[in-house]
């Protein structure tokens, strides 16, 4: 396996902190193409490292696509051009021979950078802090067979409850909008009978804590879903418009606080 | 209507906004559109229709204000979504690109609002300020023929309205998005009825233009 | 020497628990807001444990190293989680489901902790649906269950295969709504670094803020360490990169007794090493095994294509040995043989691998079926190794996987150190020497969401700690030794990088304290270790600062617990003259090769307490069965 190696050439984003000026930085790198992309830059910093060199910052922690941690815009694609792929799945044998890699961290001004490639995703979680739960406490629970759920709506809760969180559709959607992260969330509860009970003040919520947050809004272009690593659909994003829209006209307590 | 304004004032809402004020607009655009078309009829079908409308007297003008004020919060609040969208990335990519061909139309939307409103202030100067304010004896239909004999007028008119046919093209099946309204079933529809509306209005007002530039020249 | 009390309650097995729940002490509402609680860990056990505290009314403090609860790794369990429901009416019970667990883990947990896991295990999934889990579901609209290894039931719920993910998401937004009552305060990108006990208590923890590197001091009257499990003592394991066993060690090292260590468990479907770079191992589910057929070829360093290995020239082991169970034998059997036939040479081209073979199944339920069942796993296995697995068979080969070993705690899952709690994987009770599939998920919810929010109480209650101000000396010592470390590790600045000695110890631990031990390759994995962890100490390059994010730093603080970790595991595995689950001593076993367990003189838990480096001191707490008769496992 040794001879068929990769050379690229790898153009980073390098910045010391928050306040820094970014730049990028080029590194030249051989690399074997079973190797995924993650490896490649853990291979790069044990070689900084020994050199004496500041290693690249970049995050990631389960490296099997499922919790979310790991996020690099990879040749203009956040986690990279193989559709329903996190960046840590991402192995070298997609890249060619002699090919210029760019990585970027997701740019978003609710995302801003730490370090390197690694920036700060925590509006994510004063989102789902906002409402993206059931209230219900422990122990109280009746059996769990005594609320029967058809399967087509436990597939598709199922289907927006797989969110990772990793924040691609921030970082692809030219918006930085959130909607999709959102919606995902709403979605889940908004067809499940558990969810019912604190149906809209859920989705108004959670929206008024994404738009304190400082994310963009949705113009449609769907670019979130195409590069969604768990294949998330935009139909969330028009279930939450409609749930959104019939709080606001049937729930009278709403607060709004103006932006 | 505090809450109601409150409401409106978030991100959903402004987009709420712009998908009525942006339906209703295509609604208008249809009237025009039917209007317009009187013109096949010759000359004096065209101005029976124009002094028809104009025999509304105070009911136009409730009807004109209406539709300006539709104009006004459509491209208010369009620029402002587009302000505060640009303001939260305010970094772009260094390399950017996408998994999915993105229609131009939605990708460059508030681009396309944009230059429809410049035209859109053209056309009313020449056409509707003209006839309201400078028509010296002329009747509508001899000002419009009289401008779309000239080439440079009729190709900016042209291409202008296929600006239009873009923009509509993504603003029908999105606001159809903002309300919710889609679902798998009927998806291919709206997604048929919003290609249809593009070339309606692109191709269907251009036909006026190149009618009258053409046999203006094969006239002459 | 420590005295080890189990505080296992009296009565009949069904009812200790129930007793013991009426006996506890209890806190009213209004004095539950005077008790601070820290969590450090927010998978499945530290945020359902946060959680619960918070609806409870305790004011909670609940740490992570990551940017978000939901990182976890309790997200990336695929399979299911166990229940004693009995819905698919096959015979289930709580005691079969008890029973199960303690038989699979070879007899060597606490008969009464492993009990109380069956028994709640049906409140888990009440709590879990009641939250919004979308469980799969059959068409009737009641829920699903599929079977699993060890057992004969159809018990285990799952959501596809992501499980763990929907499991911990609903935990994640029950803790979300408690950070949202205030009664919780999330403290993210924090790594615990020490515990701070005052006047024999736990009392409080130095953690290092891992944005700033700054050290911040908290306390409170409890610490629950819900830590996860070490597996990544290993280097390369299913577990996620981040994963580490320092928050337990420094308890440890504070004097928080370590039970067990040598239970670690190789989970034998995991993809092969595909080179040097290799980060981590990905797990395939164990439900493979069911239609896939377990080969090597019979000739040594044959590196033909498989396919054009002729039949007659392919050798089914397990089939062979084991015609009962053929390739269902349990994960400990179907790992040690992997590793047997591949120390042969007889491994794929003569490595460290073996083929799973869907050639037969192929014929049997055609290519659709398999694709039907396994779709998704064979689009894994394509995307990780670029080989088609419908045109080849796939190779795996085992990975270490799951620690039973941890923390020693008593029945109500407090440590030695009276206010130090230990939940989940961290703490060792409940699986004995081997754990079983889908039980991972149960026995963190379990002791989450149903046995310490009422144990706790009854610390609180009876021995009543105070309120201490962070200003202590405690403190101030505390902080200063971790301080040390920190600069110990940075000044150094030798040649080898953290990570290529981190490999070494892996190396190591998986070649003589991995699937199968000897007392001579212990010996010399101990002797070993000892020189390279002074190879740590004296070579180690570590750059950059304290005072910023540094991901070498906190890697190279992991790797110097784990040189530590890693030697004990080597001496508890040689002190344990048997063999027992996943821990399998060479010299101890039957004519058929088969484990050879010593109920006389090891059925007991051996807790290991720290003296200094490489010193520790043996407690035992001997395992009484009163109920459960112990019998070999036969699965031939």
């Amino acid at each position: 396996m040794a001879n068929n190696h990769l050379h690229l050439t790898l153009k980073i984003w390098r910045q010391e902190s928050p306040e820094a000026k970014g730049y990028f930085e080029e590194f030249k790198e051989e690399v074997s193409p079973d190797a995924s992309i993650l490896e490649m830059l853990d291979d790069l910093n044990n070689r900084l490292e020994a050199e004496g060199k500041r290693p690249v910052a970049f995050e990631s922690d389960c490296r099997e696509g499922i919790c979310g941690t790991c996020g690099i815009v990879i040749n203009g694609h956040p986690h990279g051009s193989l559709p329903k792929t996190a960046t840590c799945q991402l192995h070298m044998r997609n890249f060619n021979d002699g090919e210029t890699i760019y990585l970027e961290p997701f740019r978003a001004a609710a995302f801003p950078i730490i370090k390197d490639l690694i920036v700060d995703r925590s509006k994510f979680d004063n989102i789902q802090q906002a409402g993206g739960y059931v209230s219900f406490n422990t122990g109280s629970a009746p059996d769990a067979n005594s609320i029967p759920i058809s399967k087509d709506i436990a597939d598709l809760a199922l289907d927006a409850a797989e969110c990772i969180g990793c924040g691609a559709c921030v970082a692809a959607c030219k918006n930085s909008s959130a909607m999709l992260f959102v919606s995902a969330k709403v979605s889940q509860f908004a067809v499940l009978p558990q969810g019912q009970p604190e149906r809209y003040e859920r989705v108004h919520e959670m929206v008024m804590a994404m738009d304190e947050s400082g994310f963009g809004s949705c113009t449609n272009t769907y670019a979130c879903e195409a590069e969604c690593p768990k294949g998330i659909s935009v139909s969330n994003i028009a279930r939450m418009n409609r749930e959104f829209l019939k709080a606001e006209i049937k729930i009278p307590k709403l607060e709004v606080k103006l932006r | 209507m505090g809450w109601l304004t409150n409401s409106m004032s978030t991100s959903i809402g402004k987009k709420t906004i712009q998908a009525v004020t942006g339906i209703l607009l295509i609604l208008f655009l249809i009237v025009h559109f039917a209007g317009n078309y009187t013109i096949w009829g010759g000359e004096e079908t065209f101005t029976a229709y124009v002094s028809t409308l104009e025999s509304f007297g105070w009911f136009t003008h409730v009807i004109e204000i209406l539709l300006a004020l539709v104009f006004i919060i459509h491209i208010y609040v369009g620029l402002k979504l587009a302000w505060d969208n640009n303001k939260a990335k305010p970094q772009k990519y260094e390399v950017y690109k996408s998994n999915k061909l993105i229609d131009f139309s939605a990708r460059y939307t508030w681009q396309t609002g944009v230059l429809i409103l410049i035209f859109l202030i053209i056309h009313l100067l020449t056409f509707w300020y003209e006839f309201k304010f400078n028509a010296n004896g002329r009747e509508l239909y001899q000002i419009v023929t009289d401008w779309f004999r000239n080439p440079v007028y009729s190709l900016f008119y042209i291409l202008m309205l296929i600006t239009v046919g873009v923009h509509v093209s993504h603003g029908f099946k999105s606001a159809i998005q903002t309300f919710g309204w889609n679902h798998p079933k009927y998806n291919s529809w709206i997604e048929k009825t919003s290609t249809f509306l593009a070339w309606l209005f692109g191709l269907g007002f251009s036909l006026i233009p190149l009618y009258f530039y053409f046999t203006s020249v094969g006239g002459k | 020497m420590v005295k080890l009390e189990s505080k296992v309650p009296e009565g009949n097995l069904a009812e200790k628990w129930t007793n013991h729940k009426f006996n506890m002490k209890l806190i009213n509402p209004a004095n539950k807001r005077k008790y601070d609680i820290i969590v450090i860990g927010t998978g499945l056990a530290g945020a359902s444990a946060a959680a619960t505290f918070g609806e409870l009314g305790y004011k909670v403090k609940v740490f992570t190293y990551h940017d978000s609860p939901r990182r976890a790794h309790s997200i990336a369990a695929q399979g299911g989680i166990n229940a004693a429901k009995n819905y698919q009416n096959d015979g289930d019970s709580v005691y079969r489901l008890f029973y199960d667990t303690i038989k699979g883990g070879d007899y060597r947990s606490r008969e009464a902790n492993t009990y109380r896991l069956a028994e709640v295990s049906n409140n888990i999934i009440d709590q879990c649906v009641a939250q919004g889990v979308p469980f799969a579901r059959e068409y009737g609209g009641t829920l699903a269950n599929r079977s699993f290894g060890g057992a004969q039931v159809s018990r285990t719920f799952y959501a596809r295969g992501e499980t763990g993910q929907q499991l911990l998401l609903g935990a994640y937004g029950s803790l979300n709504r408690q950070i949202k009552n205030g009664n919780v305060k999330i403290y993210p990108r924090r790594e615990m670094l020490d515990l701070v006990i005052v006047d024999g208590r736990a009392q409080g923890i130095i953690v290092r803020n891992l944005i700033t590197g700054e050290l911040e001091k908290y306390s409170a009257q409890a610490v629950v360490l819900g830590t996860g499990g070490y597996s990544n003592v290993f280097y390369l394991s299913t577990n996620a990169m981040n994963s580490n066993a320092t928050a337990a060690w420094r308890a440890h090292k504070r004097g928080a007794l370590f039970a067990n260590p040598c239970y670690t468990q190789i989970h034998p479907t995991c993809l092969p090493v595909h080179g040097e770079l290799q980060s981590k191992l990905v797990l395939m589910s164990e439900s493979l095994r069911n239609d896939g057929r377990i080969w090597v070829p019979k000739k040594k360093g044959d590196t033909r294509n498989p396919n054009d290995i002729p039949e007659d020239e392919r050798d089914y082991y397990l089939e062979r040995k084991y015609p009962a169970f053929g390739n269902l034998v349990p994960r400990d059997v179907a790992s040690r043989n992997a590793k047997y036939v591949c120390d042969e040479g007889r491994g794929v081209g003569g490595g460290r691998a073996v083929y799973l073979d869907f050639s037969e199944a192929f014929e049997r339920i055609g290519k659709e079926g398999v694709k039907d069942k396994y779709g998704n796993l064979f689009d894994m296995y394509q995307n990780i190794t670029g080989v088609d697995p419908y045109k080849e068979p796939m190779q795996i080969y085992p990975a270490p996987h799951y620690t039973m070993g941890g923390l020693w705690v008593d029945y109500n899952l407090m440590s030695n150190i009276p206010g130090l709690f230990v939940i989940g994987e961290a703490n060792f009770s409940d699986h004995g020497a081997n754990r079983l599939g889908a039980s991972a998920l149960m026995q963190g919810l379990a002791d989450g969401y149903f046995v310490i929010p009422y144990t706790i109480g009854n610390y609180f209650g009876t021995e009543k700690p105070e309120k201490v101000d962070t200003d202590r000396p405690e403190f101030k010592a505390a902080e200063d030794n971790v301080k040390d470390g920190i600069n110990k590790l940075l000044s150094i600045n030798g040649s080898q990088t953290v990570d290529s000695l981190h490999k070494k110890l892996g190396q190591i631990l998986i070649d003589k304290v991995g699937m199968s031990r000897s007392e001579k390759g212990l010996n010399e994995a101990i002797k070993q270790i000892r020189e390279l962890r002074d190879e740590f100490w004296n070579d180690v390059k570590v750059v950059g600062t304290g005072k910023e994010l540094n991901q070498t730093l906190e890697r190279a603080g992991r790797v110097a617990d784990f040189l530590e970790l890693g030697e004990l595991m080597a001496v508890d595995a040689l002190n344990r003259n048997e063999s027992c689950g996943a821990h399998f001593r060479e010299e101890y076993q039957t004519e058929e090769g088969e484990a050879l367990r010593n109920d006389e003189d090891y059925s007991y838990v051996a807790a290991w307490e720290y003296i200094k480096p490489g010193e520790w001191e043996l407690n035992k707490e001997n395992l009484e069965f009163e109920f459960v008769k112990l019998a070999t496992r036969s699965y031939k």
